[in-house]
């Protein structure tokens, strides 16, 4: 045979094994995926009545100064919690992250200090190779994450800005918009603004519990300060798991195109092969006329 | 079916649901409710006032509970909940808990195998999130001893 056949056949059962791992990798992301929204999907009625409560609440209560996380005031440290993976080979999804908080570092005031922790390795190691600072990484949590563990992550952050350590707390998380669109986005969690509360309180009206006294145990102070930290938990809890569902849907979608374009190459290096086989053919063909041709 | 919404709407029945962030726990009809309010324990029968309330860890308990999964549990039904909140209006009860274990799913003596492990766990690590993580472990298989014994 022909030289450069031999390394062409290599190569073509090399890309088969890469495209043998790259659809595995695509299956497993979407059975994540299946399972993710599923979680999601038991998470919602729960969320959508502790926002309903604290909606209500705030409405009759009306007075932000009952609790420190109604009220704004000088900003002096801002801490954000970055949402991202502890693996690779998801696409755009942890870079569209790190820019966002590139962005948003930016754009930060002159003078005031910003704090950055982040969910997932990946993205720790890509902010750090930015240059960006890091002080706080939570590693190998993000996949495994149960709502106890993002209720005690809440509850630090809640306590710290209580404590007067941070005065305002944003989170960096991909928006889970539809199958087709997930975009990195920012949300401000604390301080809490009441007015966005009234909001989602009007458009929470028009139920038949309009304008009915609840007797409020212990009291509505105690019980706004309850309510107060669970809605953050839950607003985290949700944050994480659309940031994941955006996650392996930009695995999924990675390791589609990678396992397209795998098809593509070994159907141009199939093509290459066979001409180098035949035109080997050709050759040995063409010596072995000629030989016959002499001995005539 | 709708025998049950006409008793909740009479008022000789209350519809009970409880949910927790990892998903809905129970739902269904039941003649009594009791749960652990921060004030103390709290009955909840038919036609009680309008309420919100902030619950404590504690045991939750259901009685004459007809639950509108058949394969769920009935009668009565008791679970260990994290804290959370209730709110009772026109005969329908909403609970919302951290997490809730159904206190016959629960085994004392694993439990407590739970407790002794986190326990020698906090004594080797540093601060840190596996210390955290066995802290966790801990409470909870606590709260499991302390409340399942009936």
């Amino acid at each position: 045979m022909a030289k450069g056949t031999k390394e062409l056949k290599a190569r073509i059962t090399g890309v088969q094994n890469i495209q043998k791992i790259t659809s595995a990798m695509e299956m497993v992301a979407t059975q994540k995926l299946k399972r993710l929204q599923g979680r999601a999907e038991s998470a919602r009625p729960y969320a959508e009545k502790i926002q309903e409560m604290v909606a209500r609440l705030a409405k009759s209560v009306q007075r932000p100064d009952l609790s420190p996380l109604l009220q704004s005031r000088k900003i002096e440290c801002v801490q954000h919690l970055v949402i991202s993976a502890d693996k690779g080979l998801c696409g755009g999804y942890n870079t569209n992250t790190v820019r966002m908080v590139q962005a948003v570092l930016a754009d930060a005031e002159e003078g005031v200090e910003q704090r950055v922790q982040v969910l997932g390795s990946k993205g720790a190691r890509l902010l750090a190779a930015k240059g960006l600072p890091v002080d706080g990484v939570y590693e190998d949590v993000v996949e495994k994450i149960d709502f106890i563990r993002v209720r005690n992550l809440t509850r630090e952050l809640v306590t710290q800005y209580l404590n007067g350590e941070i005065d305002q707390l944003n989170v960096v998380y991909t928006a889970f918009l539809s199958a087709g669109r997930q975009r990195a986005a920012t949300v401000s969690l604390l301080p809490i603004d009441p007015e966005s509360l009234a909001k989602s309180a009007i458009e929470e009206g028009g139920k038949s519990d309009e304008g009915v006294e609840f007797i409020v145990e212990p009291d509505q102070e105690t019980l706004l300060k309850n309510l107060l930290p669970k809605f953050l938990e839950v607003k985290v809890y949700s944050a994480i798991l659309e940031s994941l569902a955006s996650e392996f849907t930009a695995r999924r979608n990675a390791m589609k195109q990678a396992t397209d374009s795998a098809d593509d190459m070994i159907h141009s290096l199939k093509r290459e092969y066979n001409r180098a086989r035949q035109e080997s053919i050709t050759n040995e063909l063409l010596e072995v006329i000629s030989g016959a041709e002499a001995l005539k | 079916m709708s025998d049950v919404s006409a008793e909740v709407a009479q008022g000789r029945a209350l519809w009970v649901e409880m949910r927790s962030p990892d998903g809905p726990i129970w739902s269904g009809s039941a003649t009594s409710v009791i749960l652990p309010s921060i004030k103390g324990t709290m009955g909840v029968l038919p036609r009680h006032a309008p309420l919100m309330a902030a619950l404590e860890v504690g045991r939750a308990k259901v009685e004459g509970g007809v639950p509108a999964n058949p394969k769920d549990a009935s009668g009565t039904v008791q679970w260990v909940t994290g804290d959370g909140f209730v709110e009772i209006f026109d005969n329908r009860v909403l609970v919302l808990v951290d997490f809730a274990d159904n206190t016959e799913d629960i085994d004392v003596e694993r439990a407590r195998a739970a407790r002794d492990r986190a326990k020698a766990r906090i004594l080797t690590y540093e601060q840190g999130v596996d210390r955290a993580r066995a802290e966790l472990s801990m409470r909870r298989a606590m709260v499991r001893i302390q409340h399942s014994r009936p």
